[in-house]
């Protein structure tokens, strides 16, 4: 059914029993198959269960080599306890044997990958002895395991700093530092009938240019306008006689219904409401293109290898939760509140008109051409600088990578961008560490970003900004030492140092609450101190000398992420001035 | 000696009131005595045979044996329906316990002690005869069913005296089942405050109270609005605008109240004087289906607006009754019951000063607290010469008796007043009056500060009302004084005899403490409610789920979770909101039930 998508994967004789619990959607759902996938090749004797949420465990039927799917049917115990007629012993009971039933299996190894509080307390409740991702203590406090789950928990307050994907970010954290470039999902056999016969009935040929719109998103924020739906289905059916397939939930019939008001009738077909995960999916197959914003269907196009010309704008960001596979393309609202918070109400959100219906077309013209190994230039004046227009694939690393496809003026938070993604490389993988080769970095971003030599503002800010890393690498050395001290005092006479140890207790504690306000004074600095942050909330250590050791061991990471950052900086910049001189290559890899 | 009289001297000796009521009965035509076959006197009212025309002892004889197994070890037995008393002889025949007898007709009891030899029975037998509900529920062992956790009392019917006095006895059962009902059930209120004045921290007795009985309870505490409020007589020195403004102001507050009720669905509201309500509110509510009940904690002759207000409202809740209860049906209002105001034990307590200031502070022969009323400032003039100190606002600060107002006058807050209660010797209270020189002599209703005193421990020296009686027992467990003169003597002789003090305030504290809680007044509160409601609030049990017994019970052999759900034993009913709140306030690790319970709080959240 699946090839081997690694050609040199590590395997083990280990025979583990795996859970991995993911309680959330259909996208996030399809986003953990790359993880599914490639701890069956590292693990091929293992046996795998998902946990899932009854309300979206349909699309996990067509996921690869899982062996079990546990279902909890969230929303019947939600009734119940709701319910003031049913007894809370009686609901408490029920909860108590589904956990015991998991329990029972036994599993080695747990994955979550979620940042809810729900899935957390079912992965503490099940005492595995090993846990990647997220669990809590036995003090009902969030323990994160695993340095790229803290770094996930971490992105989701420095968006603007990070460059992973989810799905890299869940690969690495299992220890997977390879990847096989792609989603999945099989389709059925029926699916695949009922697609032909489909097909069929409509009078819609495999030959015709079939382009499938998916205007609903899980938020109001994330919709790209109706009626630019409508234009851009127009412009479709003009230029390219498009056949234009409407795809969506029930809850979606109204917005399918405006949309098609504004249109000609012919070459629609409306299937919102009318189609099953798996007849979607064998759909989206015949399509050459999905049109969405940042969608579960986005992702189950990626899955079943359809290309996608994905919006995203609002809260929705394309550096982490953007269509996971070569050859997409991506349009990224560039306004100065985008990303925003996700679960703020905007009042004016003008980020969802940013991107108009021509500039789809330009996408969607770019990647017919790039796939037949050809270019288009992109016209800068067309993306008035409010739109980044991007495209996918995979970097020397296997990290999922957005290049752009007009070249913006550098912004110094486009190299700390690049300069995180390296440091992080580094620091969050144990098994594997890539030096930086800074003039590699720096052709990238001349490669990616125009630069002017003449941009004095941009070396003074980078300059102040260096004193502040300066400033964190201080307070990291600083915090070094006193565990050192602490250490000392620890090992030797515990009792008669006592009145010291709290002294310097006390001293650490000015520290970190320096380091915290550092991060939060500068924001370019906040990757690094809420990392470290995260860190010491996960100490479980509770004696002295333990305790002291882990806290020189972040101390230690600290101070050799922010000299990084200093030399980076240093360096970065002068470099991509030297390399810009040499001239430019292509940007991207020929697809085939 | 004929029977009557012979019956009349043993009745004398025990109720000497009922004995002279008898007495003077006369036997109307309706009723007649007959003679049974057997020969004996039978009773017959208005055609009807309240004993067995045949063989009344027989019949007797037959009903007790039926009946005798529901009489139950260690609860008192109350008979409803008194016929000519043979059923009343043989009941005494079964049990050696003192028996309650509940007859509405004085005519039959005349006619029973008339015509049957009653005998020493008289002494173990306590009649309740032509007695009001109301007042019926006042006494022994009735009284008890309002405050005594898990009380019972075992009721025998005399079923014929039962069908000829249909409505009297159903009402008896109604308020007896309403209240044994009121323990068990929970349910969800939703109560309103007044946005300020003296009937605001009485709300909030009212809310703790309604919380420990195991309801679910919502307050809408209008406190934050009074600012606003206040601040409306400022904008304009036109009394009538100022007025209409704060009509404006009361309709918006009328309106979130509304918001409330459809946010909440309570199965009733309940609400206390002053709360900002509308006229238009109740038929609102009834629309959604809502019940208002009201508890009108003022003195109806100062505040005539219960005029408009009662006949809305679908339960009407008083701190006075007769004359009250005589306009109030006049103006076509059915659903009242006096309800007496209470004190809160959790916050009206004992308290021990420890620091020197606060000693030096509070410290005192005699206190007063309270607001400088007409009557207040007229009486206390007398006491110039006594170490007296007065709490409380609106005291004319130019008067002899500005060295003796504590604080320059400013109002102080209920937190305090313990301080005060446990530090003077003497707690002197006065019910306020606008328009007496001093004691009101036909004053009825006993204020909040009677009980309040009494709880936290306090001695107080009390102007006489007419219902006091009925709360403490006067020379034992309270003082009264009826004018200035006897203040003053007693003020004197108190002060000399610390003892004295100690005991009365002791005993007056445990009866404050056992009969007058809010707790109590909430019970009987929602008894009444139940009583005059449609069946649905009796059984629409929804919370029944969640009654802690049946959980712990349910729980089984589980200890881990048995240990857990024990701990809430100050708790009748249990919600998950409830034991994560306790969870999170906790220490120390998390133990597997209290994760599972967070669990499925993180599903509903």
């Amino acid at each position: 059914m699946f090839t081997k998508f690694y050609t040199s994967m590590v395997k083990s004789e280990e025979k583990k029993n795996i859970l991995i619990v993911n309680l959330t959607r259909m996208g996030d759902l399809l986003q953990t198959t790359p993880l599914i996938v490639s701890l069956k090749e590292k693990y091929p004797l293992s046996k795998i269960t998902l946990l899932v949420n009854k309300v979206f465990s349909d699309i996990c039927k067509g996921f690869p080599f899982i062996d079990k799917i546990h279902i909890l049917d969230i929303p019947q115990f939600k009734k119940e306890i709701k319910d003031p007629k049913t007894s809370l012993v009686k609901s408490y009971r029920k909860l108590e044997e589904e956990i015991e039933d998991l329990k029972r299996q036994r599993f080695d190894m747990i994955f979550n990958p979620a940042l809810s509080k729900t899935s957390a307390l079912l992965t503490y409740l099940l005492k595995c002895p090993q846990v990647v991702g997220f669990t809590m203590d036995g003090y009902g406090h969030r323990l994160i395991k695993n340095p790229w789950m803290n770094y996930f928990a971490n992105k989701l307050f420095n968006r603007e700093y990070n460059l992973f994907n989810l799905v890299d970010i869940i690969l690495r954290s299992a220890g997977l530092n390879n990847t096989p470039k792609r989603l999945f999902y099989h389709i059925s056999n029926k699916g695949k009938k009922y697609c032909r016969e489909f097909l069929r009935k409509n009078n819609i040929k495999e030959s015709d240019f079939i382009i499938g719109l998916q205007p609903g998103a899980s938020k109001k924020i994330r919709q790209w306008p109706p009626l630019y739906f409508s234009k851009l289905g127009s412009i479709l059916i003009k230029k390219y006689n498009a056949k234009l397939l409407l795809f969506g939930t029930p809850k979606e019939i109204e917005l399918g219904q405006e949309i098609e008001k504004k249109m000609k009738k012919e070459n629609i077909v409306n299937l919102i409401g009318k189609t099953s995960i798996d007849e979607l999916a064998a759909l989206l197959t015949k399509c050459n293109y999905l049109v969405t914003g940042d969608t579960g269907t986005m992702h189950l196009a990626a899955s079943v290898g359809t290309k996608v010309i994905a919006l995203f704008f609002g809260s929705a960001y394309c550096f982490e939760t953007g269509p996971y596979g070569e050859g997409h393309v991506v349009l990224q609202s560039n306004l100065p509140c985008v990303p925003c918070y996700q679960n703020i109400e905007c009042k004016n959100p003008l980020c969802q008109k940013t991107i108009r219906p021509f500039n789809v077309i330009t996408g969607i013209e770019f990647s017919k051409r790039i796939r037949v190994g050809r270019t288009i230039s992109i016209d800068e004046e067309e993306f008035n600088g409010k739109i980044n227009i991007f495209y996918s694939q995979f970097d020397e690393n296997n990290f999922l990578e957005f290049v752009p496809l007009i070249k913006r003026r550098l912004t110094k938070k486009d190299i700390y961008k690049y300069c995180y993604k390296e440091i992080w490389q580094n620091a969050l993988n144990k098994e594997l560490t890539f030096p930086i080769d800074i003039n590699k970095l720096s052709k990238k971003i001349n490669l990616y970003f125009k630069i002017n030599a003449d941009d004095k503002d941009l070396l003074k800010s980078l300059e102040r900004d260096i004193g502040s890393f300066k400033k964190l690498v201080k307070l990291s050395s600083e915090g070094k030492k006193l565990s050192v001290v602490l250490i000392n005092l620890a090992s030797s006479d515990l009792k008669n140092n006592l009145f010291l140890i709290k002294d310097i207790g006390k001293k650490i504690e000015r520290i970190d609450q320096e380091i915290i306000d550092l991060g939060n004074i500068n924001t370019f600095i906040k990757p690094l101190t809420l990392m470290f942050n995260f860190g010491k909330e996960n100490l479980t250590e509770k004696e002295i000398l333990p305790l002291s050791r882990k806290t020189l061991g972040l101390y230690n990471a600290l101070n050799k992420e922010s000299l990084l950052m200093v030399e980076l900086i240093q360096n970065i910049f002068l470099k991509i001035l030297e390399n810009r001189e040499k001239g430019t290559k292509k940007i991207l890899k020929k697809v085939v | 000696m004929t029977l009557l009289k012979k019956n009349l001297e043993a009745l004398k000796k025990n109720n000497p009131d009922l004995a002279k009521k008898a007495e003077s009965t006369e036997i109307p035509g309706n009723i007649r005595i007959n003679r049974s076959k057997s020969g004996f006197p039978v009773l017959k009212l208005d055609g009807l045979h309240l004993n067995s025309p045949y063989d009344p002892i027989k019949e007797a004889k037959n009903w007790i044996s039926r009946h005798s197994c529901e009489i139950e070890d260690g609860e008192p037995v109350v008979l409803l329906g008194l016929g000519l008393g043979y059923h009343l002889l043989e009941l005494l025949k079964h049990t050696e316990r003192k028996v309650f007898v509940v007859e509405p007709n004085m005519e039959i009891f005349r006619a029973a002690i008339e015509y049957v030899n009653m005998g020493s029975c008289l002494s173990r037998v306590k009649f309740f005869i032509n007695k009001d509900i109301d007042k019926l529920y006042e006494e022994i062992p009735f009284k008890y069913l309002k405050y005594r956790e898990k009380y019972n009392i075992n009721i025998l019917k005399h079923t014929p005296s039962l069908k000829s006095n249909n409505e009297y006895f159903d009402s008896f059962l109604k308020r007896f089942e309403a209240l044994k009902r009121s323990s068990n059930l929970r349910l969800k209120i939703l109560v309103i405050s007044p946005i300020f004045g003296g009937s605001y921290p009485i709300s909030k007795y009212c809310v703790s109270a309604l919380k420990r009985l195991g309801h679910n309870v919502d307050f809408l505490d209008n406190s934050p609005y009074y600012k606003t409020f206040k601040s409306l007589e400022n904008i304009t020195d036109e009394k009538n605008n100022v007025a209409q403004l704060r009509s404006i102001y009361i309709n918006l507050l009328s309106e979130v109240i509304f918001a409330r009720a459809i946010q909440v669905k309570p199965d009733f509201i309940f609400a206390l004087a002053q709360s900002p309500l509308t006229l238009e509110l109740p038929k609102r509510l009834r629309e959604l289906n809502i019940p208002l009940a009201y508890w009108f904690v003022e003195d109806f002759r100062e505040m005539s607006y219960w005029r408009e207000i009662a006949p809305l409202c679908d339960f009407f809740f008083t701190i006075q009754r007769g004359e009250f209860f005589r306009n109030l049906k006049e103006i076509g209002v059915s659903n009242f019951y006096y309800l007496p105001l209470a004190c809160d034990p959790e916050f009206h307590k004992k308290v021990f000063l420890t620091t020197e200031e606060e000693k030096e502070r509070y410290k005192c022969d005699i206190s007063f607290v309270g607001a400088g009323y007409y009557n207040r400032r007229n009486s206390f003039l007398r006491l110039l010469d006594f170490n007296f100190k007065i709490w409380g606002s609106e005291w004319d600060l130019s008067s002899p008796l500005s060295k003796n107002i504590q604080n320059q006058g400013r109002r102080i807050e209920p937190e305090e007043y313990n301080k005060i209660f446990n530090s003077s010797k003497i707690n002197l209270n006065l019910h306020s009056s606008t328009y007496h020189q001093g004691v009101n002599h036909f004053g009825d209703f006993v204020n909040p500060r009677t009980f309040e005193i009494a709880s936290s421990g306090g001695f107080q020296l009390v102007d006489y009302r007419s219902e006091l009686h009925k709360f403490f027992k006067i020379g034992e467990e309270i003082i009264c004084y009826r004018d200035a003169d006897e203040l003053r003597e007693k003020i004197e002789y108190y002060l000399k005899h610390p003892k004295k003090r100690e005991e009365i305030a002791r005993k007056g504290q445990q009866r404050a403490l056992q009969e007058h809680t809010y707790e109590n007044r909430m019970k009987e509160m929602i008894a009444f409610v139940l009583e005059r409601s449609s069946d649905r609030l009796i059984k629409d049990n929804r919370f029944n789920g969640n009654n802690l017994e049946k959980l712990i019970k349910e729980a089984g052999r589980n200890s881990e979770l048995v240990n857990f759900l024990s701990e809430f034993k100050d708790t009748r009913e249990i919600e998950l909101k409830e034991i994560v709140k306790e969870i999170k306030k906790g220490e120390g690790e998390l133990t597997k039930v209290e994760n599972i319970f967070l669990l499925m709080d993180s599903f509903v959240h």
